[in-house]
């Protein structure tokens, strides 16, 4: 028999008869891909995105001027750049800010402030850059609009109203006030050429005249085309930032490169940092890599529980074919032919799994990306998300991962199927008493796979990521799964021989106790499966409810203003949208308001890694302030003892870069790196990537900065807070534009964004769940078909088929309840490792445990009910025996 | 034989298997007394089982009329025929099919449990049983750890344990050597002596179809003759 007759009559067809292993299995491959490679997609495609933008804008410049102090820098510097003029380097400032336009779904916009007047040899460079046809008619690619006369052409019969407008280009801009628009915020704002576009700045709401509609390329495509191009002194105009700029861009030559850094670092005097575009995407990178790093992480554990299913599927396939490999063996097939025909099965249930996964992870991908994207903008950057980019180095890594650990999982069945001798092979249960008998085996690996985990909690995070955590969080569950077999037979023996619990569960339930305890490596598979589901659900219940209870708890000690105000552009989801420093002027004389603290932040680099810097009112947190410490003292004592180059850190800066009370911390400012002593470490869980607090008098001295990000209202007693707010917006009314929410909206916000953050956990754990029902369906079908023999035997006993329904159903809600008690205790241990080892290490938070009794006995109760459901197609199969058939057939 | 003696009564009773296309059974006829004996033999595949499962409410004909104890049951729903069969039949194969994960003592209460019954008198009953087939000492033993011929004693008194009417036995010497074959065959006939227990047997075995009262002869699904001994 040829190989491949051998491989159709031995797997295929046998794959098409057990039509629901298969599927089963499949499914459960197909889910665990799909969401790995969802969250995958949304992760590279978040940063992807930013990194397309930061492209996109700089064009071909190959360095790049920012500020290292604040967030701008004084267009002065371009003072120091003109002799390079000279030695055939471009360069052009940029002011570079985000907003809101008003209108449509108020979308987040980026506004770039170009030089009009740019050197031709620059502009000439961005013009390949995007398109070579429209060099010749536009001055600048980059900015390519829709009405160019090379568009014109190819838009004559669809558009129009584009059509016919007069060609625009970069130089039209130089007219104050009038922009141009990407072609997606145009769509949604229903904008066309000689329209008004709306924008909230800051706390202002500003108008442009629209003089042209950006095609979706070049810095037209930039922020996912929301984006805005106005002249550099517009945007400075409506910025508030006179002689400011975000960056300036160079097109240096590669001759010169490093002269040119060298006279750059020389001369300029201002604070600022001289490095290639890209590595502003790799600043981002770093910041997101925990969240990141984690999410995937997670979305791993559905593939941990689909390698449990495909053990169990590959173990049912071996053992329910041991006759013949017998066979198989007699007739001379040695070990490899037997390996190499279940392997290939593997290989199929792998392959087939992998490509359904794969399709389905590109359609779950943007979903992914929609549930991922909140919690990016609020805590990381501003950028927004559309739809994911598909990336085909992506989906074959997740399509190799998934046949890879299909693999990985089918080595030990397939290894017991070549281990076995013919004539052992042929006897019916040898594989159960093999198992066994392995019990005392399996209980000792377990130990040391526990031990090793054990160990594994001392290593320190690799990269920033806590692989070790993750490595002995792996070894509790691998751990217990070994110890499974020994556990279930202890624990069914205990019940066997107690007559109550016997009576109980009447004759039904004994009957599955027998055939559950009959094959303990199929049963123990079945609630490994389940347990490892169950345990990521618990462990990851454990540890959100232990966060969110932290966080509720630090959030009423610690906000205790009033009031809180920030920019309407903020409150609208522009991180950088802040407030004149003159409403806290207008604020602070508003009747009951006691004291008003501005508070400022701004992310800078410490020692190559990202981090806030922020800066409050040192006397008014003097009076009001509830800071709360690590190390217990009072906040407000310890700010009033504090010197002017003394900082309070939060404690994951503190955590993540081992940074403690009494070390010198430099920050770089405008006059160079400021020496700030440590002087306290405080609670806080608003942003994983630490804060630098200093005084806002010592911040003004040292940054450009005069704007505020919020302000704090303290109001003296007996003030009414609905009545100051009200005076306070209508004292406003006319030059300023703020949000203003009392203390209980601050912390219903604050709570929400929570909840918010960790709503992909809750759906990636539950998809975890699910695969791990797939594997309890997967037991109970193996099983109900193994046991035909016995349901045949009960029926000539008089059993009915509702009682062998019965059985399967109670196996079911038996292996459900082993699984979630499983899964509770090993939830419970994963839940240490996620709080003590796993959080620390990537974000530094200190989480009190906080046990959710209702959430685990409510979902322990739904896990068991599901398993029930997952028992009724076998529970009808038993109820479908045909005992004289199968009688008949000895 | 006076109507009221008839424990069983199977009037042209066929029966089919469609998707084998094989008449397994054709136009059977036989009434069976309370307390009787009746061995059937004949070659494999001549219907011997199939007509066992008939008797025994496992299987429904194609056709014909079966009356069980007055009642006719060829037309009884599934519920119906597994009630009769739990009150009033047991059975024992020839591979014993005793449920492995079960001890002795709880093999031989299965049909008590299952269909409800007293389980206390149940209880005093499977001890008195397995007195009578003398395992007594065996009680808490599992099934592998006991030889054929107790494994098939074990598997009467479980087909006994719920005071049937009609024991159906299929081959049950068949896995047995002939001395333990012997025993079990005595054992029948005395439970069918003791208890009036109307017994019907397949078998290959002449020596066993001599323990009977009466031989039916079957071939390709006929009955061919019906002989007393």
């Amino acid at each position: 028999m040829s190989a491949f007759r051998l491989f159709y009559a031995f797997v295929i067809r046998d794959l098409i008869s057990s039509w629901r292993r298969t599927a089963i299995t499949v499914t459960g491959i197909a889910l665990g891909v799909c969401v790995f490679l969802a969250i995958s997609l949304a992760n590279e495609t978040a940063l992807g995105e930013f990194k397309e933008t930061v492209d996109l804008v700089s064009g071909k410049a190959n360095l790049e001027i920012r500020p290292s102090a604040g967030n701008y820098i004084d267009q002065s510097v371009l003072a120091t750049l003109a002799p390079l003029g000279r030695e055939g380097v471009a360069y052009t400032p940029l002011l570079q800010a985000n907003a809101v336009a008003v209108g449509g779904d108020n979308p987040l916009v980026q506004v770039n402030g170009i030089d009009t007047l740019a050197p031709a040899e620059f502009v000439q460079t961005k013009t390949e850059n995007s398109d070579k046809e429209e060099s010749s008619a536009s001055k600048d690619a980059r900015l390519s609009t829709s009405d160019q006369p090379a568009e014109k052409k190819a838009n004559e019969s669809s558009n129009s109203s584009k059509a016919d407008s007069k060609s625009t280009t970069s130089s039209s801009l130089i007219e104050f006030g009038t922009a141009l628009i990407g072609e997606k915020l145009a769509e949604d704002l229903k904008l066309e050429k000689g329209g008004e576009l709306a924008l909230s700045v800051n706390d202002k709401i500003v108008k442009l005249n629209v003089i042209g509609v950006l095609k979706s390329k070049g810095l037209g495509k930039s922020f996912n085309g929301q984006v805005v191009v106005v002249d550099l002194v517009t945007a400075q105009d409506l910025f508030e930032l006179p002689g400011k700029i975000t960056q300036v861009e160079l097109i240096v030559p590669e001759a010169i490169y490093a002269d040119v850094q060298e006279h750059l670092s020389k001369n300029i005097t201002q604070a600022v940092t001289v490095d290639t575009p890209s590595a502003r995407a790799r600043t981002v990178e770093k910041m997101t890599r925990s969240f990141q790093y984690n999410l995937t992480a997670l979305a791993f554990i559905a593939l941990i529980v689909g390698m449990f299913l495909i053990y169990n599927t590959m173990t049912i396939s071996i053992v329910r074919r041991r006759e013949e490999i017998g066979i198989l063996r007699t007739l001379g097939a040695n070990k490899w032919k037997i390996a190499t025909l279940f392997l290939s099965e593997a290989l199929f249930f792998g392959i087939a799994g992998s490509l359904l996964g794969v399709a389905a992870g590109v359609m779950l991908s943007d979903s992914a990306l929609t549930a991922i994207a909140g919690t990016i903008e609020h805590f990381y950057f501003s950028h927004p998300l559309g739809s994911s980019t598909i990336d085909p180095m992506t989906l074959l890594k997740a399509f190799g991962i998934g046949v890879a650990l299909t693999i990985i999982a089918s080595i030990p069945p397939i290894f017991e199927a070549t281990s076995v001798a013919p004539a052992e092979a042929a006897r019916k249960g040898s594989y159960e008493s093999r198992i066994v008998h392995s019990t005392r085996g399996l209980l000792l690996a377990g130990g040391v796979v526990y031990l090793l985990g054990g160990l594994a909690t001392f290593g320190k995070p690799i990269a920033g990521f806590p692989f070790f955590g993750y490595a002995a969080a792996f070894a509790a569950i691998i751990g217990t799964a070994l110890f499974t077999p020994f556990a279930l037979n202890i624990a069914f023996s205990a019940v066997n021989q107690n007559k109550t619990i016997k009576s109980l569960l009447g004759v039904e339930g004994t009957i599955s106790l027998r055939a559950l305890g009959g094959a303990p490596g199929r049963t123990a598979v079945a609630v490994a499966s389940l347990m490892v589901g169950i345990s990521m659900m618990i462990s990851l219940a454990i540890m959100i409810s232990s966060f969110r209870s932290t966080v509720v708890a630090w959030v009423e000690q610690t906000l205790k203003a009033d009031l809180y105000i920030q920019s309407q552009s903020r409150a609208e989801g522009n991180r950088e949208g802040k407030i004149d420093l003159r409403t806290a002027d207008i604020i602070r004389d508003v009747p009951g308001v006691a004291a008003v603290d501005g508070f400022v932040e701004h992310r800078t680099m410490v020692n190559g890694e990202p981090v806030l810097v922020g800066a409050g009112e040192f006397d008014v947190l003097k009076k009001y302030g509830r800071l709360r410490l690590v190390n217990g003292q009072k906040g407000s004592a310890l700010i009033a003892a504090m010197g002017a180059d003394d900082c309070v850190i939060s404690e994951t800066f503190s955590v993540r870069r081992g940074i403690n009370i009494g070390d010198t911390i430099e920050i770089p400012t405008l006059h160079g790196l400021l020496p700030l002593k440590v002087a306290g470490v405080y609670y806080d869980y608003s942003s994983d990537l630490g804060y630098i607090i200093i005084d806002r008098k010592q911040y003004l001295k040292n940054f450009s900065d005069t704007k505020l990000t919020s302000i704090a209202v303290f109001l003296m007693p007996k003030a009414d807070a609905e009545v100051v707010r009200k005076d306070c917006l209508a004292r406003l009314k006319g030059n300023s534009l703020v949000l203003i929410r009392n203390n209980q909206e601050l912390r219903t916000e604050a709570m929400r964004v929570f909840d918010r953050t960790f709503s992909v956990t809750y759906a990636l754990h539950t998809i975890a769940i699910a695969v791990a029902l797939l594997s309890v369906m997967n037991a109970l079908l193996a099983l109900t078909h193994e046991s035909r023999r016995e349901f045949a035997i009960l029926r000539y006993l008089g059993a009915t088929r509702a009682q062998l329904r019965k059985v399967v159903l109670s196996q079911a809600v038996i292996l459900g309840a082993c699984g979630s008690v499983a899964g509770i205790c090993v939830g419970y241990v994963l839940s240490l490792l996620l709080v003590n080892v796993i959080n620390r290490q990537s974000f530094g938070w200190t989480i009190q445990m906080m046990i959710p009794w209702d959430f685990i006995l409510q979902s322990s109760a739904l896990v068991i009910v599901a398993a029930l459901a997952a028992g009724i197609i076998p529970a009808n199969e038993a109820g479908r025996t045909k005992a004289a058939e199968f009688i008949r057939s000895e | 034989m006076p109507e009221s003696d008839i424990l069983i009564s199977l009037d042209k009773v066929s029966k089919c298997y469609k998707a084998h296309n094989i008449d397994a059974v054709r136009d059977v006829s036989i009434d069976i007394r309370a307390g009787e004996f009746v061995a059937i033999m004949g070659p494999s595949g001549c219907g011997k089982s199939t007509l066992l499962n008939l008797i025994g409410a496992i299987d429904r004909p194609d056709s014909g009329t079966i009356v069980f104890d007055g009642q006719t049951v060829n037309q009884l729903d599934d519920e119906a025929l597994t009630r009769i069969r739990g009150e009033k039949i047991g059975f024992v194969f020839q591979s014993f099919n005793l449920l492995p994960t079960f001890s002795v003592m709880e093999n031989i209460m299965v049909p008590i449990e299952l269909n409800k019954s007293k389980i206390q008198s149940a209880e005093k009953r499977a001890k008195e049983l397995l007195q009578k087939v003398g395992l007594e000492s065996r009680a808490h033993f599992f099934p592998s750890q006991l030889s054929g011929g107790e494994m098939q004693r074990v598997a009467i008194a479980r087909a006994l344990i719920h005071e049937p009417r009609l024991l159906v036995a299929d081959e049950p010497t068949g896995n047995l050597d002939t001395q333990n074959g012997e025993n079990i065959l005595q054992l029948i006939k005395e439970f069918n002596h003791d208890f009036k227990l109307a017994i019907i047997m397949a078998t290959h075995s002449k020596e066993a179809s001599q323990t009977a009262d009466r031989l039916l002869q079957m071939r390709d699904g006929i009955l061919v003759s019906s002989e007393s001994n």
